[in-house]
């Protein structure tokens, strides 16, 4: 198994003129292709700090990155999004798809490089060949999640990141996604899942338990 | 590309949500661009038209001498040639000869002869020729229309006319003269001479001058005092700054132009009344663009979030979404120049077809027709590009993490 995320030292305080925040304390993680890692813990530990700091949307207030073998520190925002957008697939807690678009219209503009047909397999995997030309907005909230997946994998990333991917979706439809990240994983991405839904837990590999400011 | 993909993907469903300012815009823009060539039309008009503006008699000055003996400048043909910005220029005497031939019918039953004057023929605040052709050789008249019809004369006749010359020897008689009638102006438009004043050649007047003076024409063209004379000049702001000059060089030097506290306040009221109408349009213009892109950026904060999230860059954000805008307004733009020709084609036809009715301002196919249609989608276009940049730009710079913020804890 390869490492393709290795976070070393982590913290990440926010700080304001009024206040300063420590959202992690001094973590460190490991995920490698094949794993399907679930950071678990109440709302405030710092699970989606965690999650943007391995999926590079923030930068870390100290500590190492390394993605793919490459330590990240000296790539600048665009360095960051080239990165972000060849390697990884996200699922944000809402799957923000634009409504007037149709399923397979929101896969195709997500990744550089993606023709109409490959849009297409990647909607049909995640089981929506049957709403692939229907509007986006039309679709129900487990399918939309599925859509957001969809649209994750489309680029066939190394790493996929979920924010509480589950979160709004009935048992059936959280079961379907949890499959389908789980098959992901089999395939050879690594998967990181930010969420307090024990739902998840029978697809994980490895479970991680952030109490507090990123102790664990 | 990625960013030309979701450009192409959003115009449709953008151009449906605010079909509505949209199509204002359009209309706004349309009906704008008609008054502004309308406006422009009535301009060129009432600057271009003999009958307005640019009608020579405007630009006309008279010059009155003050007497033979007092006058600083006295006008004789000579000094009356060798005035600067004149367009044209000619010295005016009525000079009055005695018809011969009887007039039929009589309306008095009295007189069956009739003095009538001869001038200098000068166009600019004469009345136009009805008939003919204006005179140009020696003895060559033109007539009032109604004055020739009473004396039963047309194009080609002679009038033959009695006119005083002084002999050798001092002695003034009445001689004969030919005139030939080439052309018969029209007496409905009013000039400045009476009903009973035929028009010839300078030439002509000065050599009955000379005949009624008993000195060679020569002598008339030199020396001869003429009671006015008549001065165009090229353009109507020449005209303040000449009768000053004139004034200034001794001539007594009148225009009724000058009486109008400048003749072209319609012109300048015209000309500032475009730019006017256009600032208005513009910022119209601009004003929905900007609300319009403020609207479609505000909804589409949370997948632009999603979309940096999942690697789009700043670039491809800001390029994709004014593309969208500038499609936006090229429909716009395009819609405006449809309804723009539309417009004009349909009130041009019925100026056309109620000739002189309410429509009659109402201007006729031109360049400017064609260059309105084609600059409105353009400038649409750019418009709402420019309105729509500090939005773009703002939503371009959404941060990749954006995605996670309401799910931070």
């Amino acid at each position: 198994m390869t490492t393709l995320i290795e976070l070393e030292r982590i913290t990440k305080t926010y700080s304001s003129e009024k206040s300063t925040t420590q959202a992690l304390g001094e973590i460190s993680l490991r995920v490698a292709t094949s794993e399907v890692v679930v950071l678990m813990g109440p709302s405030g530990a710092g699970k989606s700090t965690l999650l943007g700091i391995a999926s590079l949307m923030i930068r870390p207030t100290s500590g190492k990155v390394t993605i793919l073998g490459r330590d990240v520190a000296q790539l600048g925002e665009s360095g960051r999004d080239r990165v972000r957008g060849e390697s990884f697939g996200l699922i944000p807690q809402s799957p923000r798809l634009f409504a007037d678009l149709t399923a397979v219209q929101n896969v195709e503009v997500a990744s550089l490089n993606v023709s109409r047909a490959n849009a297409r397999e990647a909607v049909e995997r995640v089981g929506l060949e049957h709403r692939v030309d229907h509007r986006a907005g039309l679709l129900s909230g487990g399918e939309q999640q599925r859509l957001s997946l969809a649209r994750a994998l489309v680029n066939r990333p190394s790493v996929i990141v979920a924010d509480e991917p589950t979160s709004g979706l009935d048992d059936h439809n959280a079961v379907q996604l949890c499959t389908l990240l789980r098959e992901l994983a089999d395939d050879g991405a690594a998967v990181v899942i930010a969420t307090h839904d024990a739902r998840v837990l029978p697809y994980v590999t490895r479970q991680i338990d952030i109490i507090s400011a990123g102790a664990r | 590309m990625r960013s030309l993909t979701l450009a192409r993907y959003l115009t449709r469903p953008h151009l449906r949500r605010y079909r509505t300012a949209l199509a204002i815009t359009a209309i706004t823009l349309g009906l704008v661009a008609y008054a502004l060539v309308a406006i422009a039309d009535q301009s060129a008009n009432a600057a271009n038209r003999a009958d307005g503006l640019a009608s020579p008699a405007l630009r006309t000055i008279e010059i009155e001498s003050f007497g033979a003996n007092d006058d600083p400048r006295p006008l004789t043909i000579s000094e009356v040639e060798s005035l600067s910005h004149k367009e044209g220029v000619t010295g005016s005497a009525v000079f009055d000869v005695v018809q011969v031939a009887p007039i039929s019918p009589n309306p008095e039953g009295v007189f069956d002869t009739i003095v009538v004057g001869v001038a200098p023929r000068y166009l600019p605040i004469q009345p136009p020729l009805k008939s003919g052709k204006e005179p140009a050789g020696p003895q060559e008249v033109v007539l009032p229309v109604a004055l020739a019809e009473s004396a039963g004369l047309g194009v080609g006749d002679t009038l033959t006319v009695e006119h005083i010359v002084v002999s050798d020897s001092g002695d003034r008689e009445g001689v004969d003269l030919e005139l030939a009638v080439v052309g018969l102006f029209d007496d409905q438009v009013k000039g400045l001479d009476d009903a009973l004043t035929i028009y010839s050649t300078t030439d002509t007047v000065v050599g009955l001058l000379a005949d009624e003076s008993g000195k060679p024409a020569s002598w008339v063209e030199e020396r001869h005092v003429f009671p006015r004379a008549f001065l165009t000049v090229e353009e109507l702001k020449d005209v303040d700054g000449t009768v000053g000059a004139l004034r200034t060089e001794g001539f007594g030097a009148t225009s009724v132009t000058t009486l109008l506290a400048g003749a072209s306040p319609t012109l300048r009221f015209l000309d500032a009344l475009a730019p006017v109408v256009w600032v208005i349009a513009g910022a119209m213009t601009v004003a929905l663009a900007w609300s319009i892109a403020t609207s479609i950026m505000t909804s589409r904060r949370p997948e632009v979030g999603a979309l940096r999230a999942i690697g789009w860059r700043r670039a491809e954000v800001r390029s994709s979404f004014a593309m969208q805008m500038a499609t936006l307004g090229l429909m716009v733009g395009v819609t405006a120049a449809a309804l723009f020709l539309v417009l004009a084609a349909v009130l041009a036809v019925l100026s056309g077809i109620q000739e002189g009715g309410l429509l009659a301002w109402a201007p006729g196919p031109s360049a400017a027709w064609a260059i309105s249609a084609l600059s409105l989608p353009l400038l649409a276009s750019v418009a709402f590009a420019l309105a729509s940049l500090p939005i773009v730009e703002r939503l371009a710079r959404m941060p990749a993490d954006a995605v996670l913020r309401d799910t931070r804890e």
